[in-house]
């Protein structure tokens, strides 16, 4: 496993295995890593008279549209933004968004990504949060979840430059039936599922 | 209460509703504009209320309908802070419809104020310019952009504002002026809508298709019997289907049948508003010729991509020349084509470019690569060089590859690709956007 330097980068795109799209500017491409900028939707979390975060929930979920608990429950932690270019979006001191890249992003069998906030912004006290994996053959618009640390609000926009991805080879590609998962062809955030695969440790549903 | 007295009071709720609004984060940029706006206009319309005579039912009425607009307006201002519309599309559709709107503004007047919203419903597609014959001294003009709610995402079936445009243009003076001498009256100088009674003599007829005798039967006389408002509004929508072809091409084409044989499988059905769809498509196809689109796929190099389009083309192609569905003639609606690119081209609204190999074949490989389609340079060079790319190629790209993946999955009996693909085409538009706004500031720093 070694990580890619721009040069190994570039050829990946040319072959067209790796696809990074659009990369806006040259500037964009750093010594083994591309900036990512900022999409143009906002899932803010948001404490309401209902939300919550309970894995029960989710655990033996009954999908019929009648589910109005479950549906309910997801739907009502987060607040969807969708802003225009040149519009601000203020995240405030303690508060977590989900937001898109505006890049989309496809990854062959035998690489993986990492993404990490720019320290620019890092010094300002934006964290760019846990899962900063992009798994072999991803493809989709990367989540990135936005925190900010510091102790003022930050004012954000589309199009500005938060984060960075680096590519790291693999000791051998992907088997395919490891690849994919639900977040992939994701155009926007959507919510985890926290208690996949843990059901066995959550009541089970009346 | 009087209704004076209610009035006033009514001026009072619409202005803690206005300031209750402002508790909403605006995505659909500053609420100033529109609030200071209606601050105006409420005061204005006070000033009036106050000294009226109680006994004046006129004004008293007139006020009221004002009164109910500011409210519905606010309304309006209120849904639009949920934001449920493609952002990047809007924009694109702004910079088309904005020319044609802002033409007949007096100079002192400022640029509308733009909002955006979304109801419930097939059929809401609206664009709406107010007019100019409030009693209130209207500042500056609303210009109201309304999608279809559940339909959010599908970029590629908002082609059809195309069409609602037309209907924006009919709303100015001027412009209605223009289009009812040089686009109506063409289509209107002959044939079997030539007159309310050659038109019901034309849909009475035996020799229409059975589904429009069926329909006859099913009809009173009220729909048989062609009126003139009828008929006035029938050659709205022919205008307005012209609209949408000359603005948004072969895009149009596809949005338009989707929807309207979506509202009305049939394609036969017509109404007081609404002549029957197959006699649009008929006028859609002749404006077609018109304007080069059967030979266009012979300028395509690709082979696959020649294919496509003509495969394309042929679910469009118009019914034999004299059928009953053809209600015009070739030189009828090649006049009216001509007039209405005249008429676009002077107010500085741009037609459909026809697109080109180099321009619609990268989008179309981008859409089958489960790409967002745009102007991005893949290629991998260290100093990017993104294209410039209308958006309506992109929405035309995607109708291409939808129809190529229809053809596909018909048998497995899927639909999901159609939502993917108008997400695909929307990260798209967003994405272009993004290139286009980086390349004028650019562009901007050189000059």
């Amino acid at each position: 496993m070694s990580a890619l330097v721009k040069g190994s980068i570039l050829k990946a795109m040319a072959d067209r295995q790796l696809v990074v799209s659009p990369i806006i500017c040259g500037s964009q491409l750093g010594a083994s890593s591309i900036d990512l900028r900022l999409g143009n939707v906002f899932l803010m979390v948001r404490a309401r008279g209902l939300s919550d975060v309970d894995p029960g929930r989710f655990a033996h979920p009954d999908n019929t549209a009648g589910d109005h608990a479950l549906q309910q429950a997801r739907r009502q932690k987060h607040e969807r933004y969708e802003a225009p270019f040149r519009q601000k979006f203020l995240l405030h001191p303690g508060m977590l968004a989900l937001v898109p890249t505006l890049e989309w992003i496809k990854l062959p069998a035998n690489l993986q990504g990492t993404v990490t906030a720019r320290s620019s912004w890092a010094r300002e006290g934006l964290s760019i949060a846990t899962a900063s994996l992009i798994h072999p053959g991803y493809k989709g618009v990367v989540t990135l979840e936005l925190a900010n640390l510091g102790q003022i609000p930050l004012s954000l926009y589309p199009g500005l430059r938060i984060a960075q991805i680096a590519f790291q080879t693999l000791t051998e590609p992907a088997a395919e039936k490891d690849m994919g998962s639900r977040f992939d062809m994701a155009f926007e955030p959507v919510e985890g599922n926290v208690a996949h695969g843990d059901e066995a440790f959550l009541p089970k549903k009346k | 209460m009087s209704p004076k007295e209610f009035l006033l009071q009514e001026c009072e709720n619409v202005r803690a509703t206005l300031q209750d609004v402002l508790r909403h984060d605006y995505a659909a940029g500053s609420s100033e504009e529109f609030y200071n706006e209606f601050c105006e206009r409420l005061g204005f319309l006070e000033s009036l209320i106050q000294p009226a005579d109680p006994g004046d039912v006129s004004a008293l009425g007139t006020f009221a309908e004002e009164i109910s607009l500011l409210s519905t307006l606010v309304h309006h201002m209120e849904r639009s802070h949920a934001g449920e519309f493609p952002w990047p599309f809007t924009e694109y559709l702004q910079s088309l419809a904005t020319p044609l709107c802002k033409e007949h503004l007096a100079d002192n007047e400022g640029e509308p104020i733009i909002r955006v919203y979304a109801e419930g419903g097939l059929d809401t597609y609206q664009i709406n310019l107010e007019n100019d014959l409030s009693v209130l001294n209207i500042g500056r003009r609303i210009f109201t952009i309304v999608f279809p709610r559940t339909l959010r995402h599908h970029v590629l079936l908002h082609a059809i504002f195309g069409h609602e445009i037309g209907h924006a243009a009919w709303t100015i003076p001027q412009h209605k002026s223009d289009l009812r001498s040089n686009v109506i009256e063409p289509l209107r100088a002959s044939g079997p809508l030539n007159s309310t009674s050659q038109a019901t003599h034309w849909l009475r007829d035996l020799t229409a298709p059975a589904p429009i005798a069926e329909l006859r039967d099913q009809y009173s006389d009220e729909y048989s019997d062609i009126k003139r408002n009828q008929l006035d509004s029938w050659f709205q929508e022919f205008m307005c289907d012209l609209f949408g072809l000359v603005t948004f091409g072969g895009g149009f084409l596809a949005a338009h049948q989707t929807l309207l044989l979506a509202l009305d499988p049939t394609g036969h059905r017509w109404g007081p508003y609404h002549p029957p769809y197959v006699c649009r498509k008929a006028m859609l196809w002749r404006a077609c010729k018109h304007l080069g689109w059967p030979e266009f796929p012979a300028s395509i190099r690709d082979p696959k991509m020649r294919s496509s389009i003509d495969s394309f083309l042929s679910k469009y192609s118009g019914p034999a020349p004299g059928s009953w569905e053809d209600v015009f003639t070739q030189e009828q609606v090649a006049k009216a084509v001509d007039a209405l690119k005249a008429l676009l081209t002077k107010a500085g609204t741009s037609c459909f470019p026809m697109p080109d190999d180099s321009a619609l074949l990268p989008l179309v490989q981008m859409l089958n690569e489960q790409i967002p389609p745009c102007g991005s340079d893949l290629s991998g060079s260290p100093t990017p060089a993104n294209r410039d790319v209308d958006f309506r190629h992109i929405l035309f790209a995607g109708w291409l590859v939808a129809d190529e993946v229809a053809a596909q999955e018909t048998t497995a009996g899927k639909h999901g690709y159609f939502l993917e693909l108008n997400k695909l085409c929307e990260m798209g538009l967003l994405q272009q956007r993004a290139i286009d706004l980086y390349n004028a500031a650019k562009a901007g720093e050189e000059a």
